[in-house]
């Protein structure tokens, strides 16, 4: 079997989490497969990865290779609340990613636009990102992470925003002169703007994020026969937020009781593992270390921060799992090029 | 400053008279609109709040099952099942209709689907009479603010999770197959939407709402969005007919399969849970589901899928 997911080399990226929970999942069934890194869209059939290839059957999606990898081992009986909660993580947690990922800028910016050029050889490396971030920008507005109208006069059309960086060198000829230190005010005032709406968005992106994840350990707690009692409230102080971490390392135990969910139960082969699988490689993704501004990370490790802290825990051993050796480099047809790209669009229309 | 003698002979000698401000609305009009309405029945168990007030469902069509009117798409049929329990309401017959009396002023209104401001239904208008006798007002919801208020009603994490599940899963794989199905024809759609209110003689226009019509459908619910991978070439496809449309989208087809391969499991286990749990909204939206598509989709792979779920004959006594 391949999974042919997103990623580089022996690494799984963040852009699409569900690449990394089917790992994860097959890896955890103990299924023989390699992960072959392609990032090409056109061998699967819904033109999505992750793509499970078993002999000539092609899978598309995580839900679908669960269901296949699940019917194929025999081992369990399909569940209503775990197909439900797998629904609830996709539908959800997907806009969020894509808002940490591709709408807030310094990530944008600083990691997720660079990450495109290992995945895409030139020319694709330049248009593939910006048609990543035009669909981001889509899918984060249906759940109001960014105004979808730009103003009332706004003569541009429903166009999708460009950068600033992109601006301040356009020509402007046919613009009043005006002096340099008025530009760099109105550069400034224009930046200043730009961070209050960004800080706006940030803040519903958590408000939504303490929702769905209370929604979700709710199911956990109800379905575990449990209570989960209140998490502390959020601390806006950096300072205090290290003090907060520093004492539930010193009373680990103590707070562990504030969710009674014991994750580990869930885990393995169990009632869960396809969402709880799910769950974690979002919650990877969301609070991912390399990504410049990790404000989920923050508001999670505060909180939810027993169920953080055990998630992160179960999340190192699922990537330690994943070994070197489970990695193949993507041939021939599979690699994402010019030529290949070619050979597709044309198989389209003969 | 004065007016000068000669400009003020002028409008002063100018006739001014009063008009009547012009009716919203003509008889012929009235008649139009009303023979689109079709009455709830109130019963013993209607609320006082439902007396009070005008609710209107828009809804894109009615399909007629044994003397009742019920919608023809699975979201209006759902809602307007949740309606009328909530408030105590029966179905519309299809022999009182058009017959309006004091309590009757609740109703289900068929309506192009570009009448609503998201270009989809169903919409709820409300009129809110005032106590001093004065103009109502009115207030319309879109229909995915009907959708969300579902939520309000459900206390149990679980019945939250299986409600938002088939509201994603179920209606997708529904607007699928109105896009991809093979047996989905203009015959098909027009038991669905309203086309039969173009005249036989100008074809050529219902065929140009017909293809409004399935551009619109990906635009449902954020579809499009959600599945962009589905929707990679659309700018190219725009611009070709929505026959070759559908003939040409091999993603939607395979997502289709996969959808459907996901709901015939899916079905029996939301049947299953439905069964034992006793919550309304539950089973008023599986309800509408088996039912909009039994009584309309029933040629469709995914109508054949509906035939073998168990619920079905629950989902007929339960109206």
């Amino acid at each position: 079997m391949e999974l042919h997911v997103w990623g580089y080399d022996n690494e799984i990226s963040v852009i699409e989490p569900e690449c990394l929970a089917s790992a994860w999942l097959l890896q955890s069934l103990d299924i023989s497969f390699k992960i072959v890194t392609s990032n090409n869209t056109n061998i699967s059939p819904t033109h999505s990865l992750p793509l499970l290839i078993d002999e000539e059957q092609k899978i598309a999606g995580y839900s679908s290779i669960f269901k296949f990898v699940s019917k194929k081992q025999e081992k369990k009986k399909n569940n209503l609340i775990e197909f439900a909660l797998i629904s609830y993580i996709t539908e959800n947690f997907k806009p969020l990613n894509q808002y940490n990922l591709y709408i807030k800028s310094d990530n944008y910016e600083k990691y997720t636009r660079k990450l495109f050029k290992n995945y895409f050889p030139f020319p694709m490396m330049y248009n593939q990102p910006l048609k990543f971030y035009y669909g981001a920008q889509e899918l984060v507005s249906t759940v109001g992470l960014k105004s979808e109208g730009q103003g009332f006069f706004n003569f541009n059309g429903s166009g999708a925003n460009v950068a600033e960086t992109e601006m301040v060198n356009e020509s402007t000829t046919d613009d009043v002169a005006i002096s340099s230190l008025h530009e760099k005010q109105l550069i400034s005032k224009s930046k200043q703007r730009k961070n209050l709406t960004e800080a706006r968005y940030t803040l519903k992106c958590l408000t939504l994020m303490e929702e769905h994840m209370n929604h979700i350990l709710k199911v956990y707690s109800s379905e575990s026969g449990g209570t989960r009692k209140e998490e502390p409230e959020v601390q806006e102080e950096q300072e205090e937020q290290e003090e907060n971490a520093k004492n539930e390392e010193k009373d680990e135990s103590k707070e562990n009781t504030n969710i009674s969910v014991n994750l580990s139960d869930n885990f393995g082969i169990g009632k869960f593992i396809a969402s709880d699988m799910l769950l974690f490689a979002y919650i990877y993704s969301l609070t991912f270390k390399e990504l410049p501004s990790t404000f989920i990370l923050n508001f999670m490790r505060t909180k939810f921060s027993s169920f953080t802290s055990e998630a992160l825990k179960h999340i190192t051993q699922l990537n330690e799992n994943l070994g070197d050796t489970l990695y193949k480099k993507p041939e021939s047809s599979e690699i994402p090029n010019l030529w290949n790209e070619l050979v597709y669009v044309t198989k389209q229309f003969v | 400053m004065e007016v000068p003698q000669a400009l003020r002979q002028v409008f002063d000698s100018f006739p001014l008279k009063t008009y009547p401000s012009i009716t919203a609305s003509t008889s012929s009009q009235l008649e139009v609109l009303e023979a689109r309405k079709f009455y709830f029945t109130s019963s013993s168990k209607t609320t006082s709040l439902a007396k009070s007030s005008s609710i209107i469902l828009g809804i894109n069509n009615v399909v007629e099952y044994r003397d009742i009117i019920l919608p023809s798409d699975p979201v209006s049929l759902s809602q307007c099942l949740i309606i009328c329990h909530k408030n105590g309401l029966k179905l519309p017959l299809a022999t009182r209709k058009g017959i309006t009396d004091e309590n009757a002023s609740n109703c289900l209104m068929t309506l192009s689907h570009q009448a609503a401001p998201d270009s989809q239904l169903p919409i709820l208008i409300e009129d809110n009479k005032k106590n001093d006798g004065g103009e109502p007002i009115r207030s319309l919801i879109p229909s995915y603010s009907i959708v969300n208020s579902n939520k309000k009603d459900l206390s149990d994490s679980s019945d939250i999770l299986i409600n938002d599940m088939m509201d994603t899963k179920l209606i997708d794989l529904w607007l699928t197959c109105l896009m991809v199905d093979p047996n989905v024809n203009p015959p098909v759609l027009s038991k669905i939407f309203t086309l039969e209110s173009f005249p036989s003689v100008t074809s050529s226009l219902s065929g140009l709402y017909i293809s409004a019509l399935l551009q619109d459908i990906p635009r449902w619910r954020s579809y499009e969005i959600r599945h962009s991978n589905l929707f990679r070439n659309s700018k190219l496809k725009d611009t070709i007919t929505s026959v070759v449309r559908k003939s040409d989208n091999s993603a939607l087809q395979a997502f289709y399969i996969h959808q459907l391969s996901e709901v015939r499991d899916l079905l029996e286990l939301i049947s299953d849970y439905v069964l034992e749990s006793d919550c309304m909204i539950l089973k008023m939206k599986l309800t509408g589901f088996l039912l909009s598509v039994d009584l309309i989709l029933y040629d469709t792979e995914l109508g054949k899928i509906i035939k073998q779920c168990s619920y079905l004959e629950k989902a007929y006594s339960n109206i």
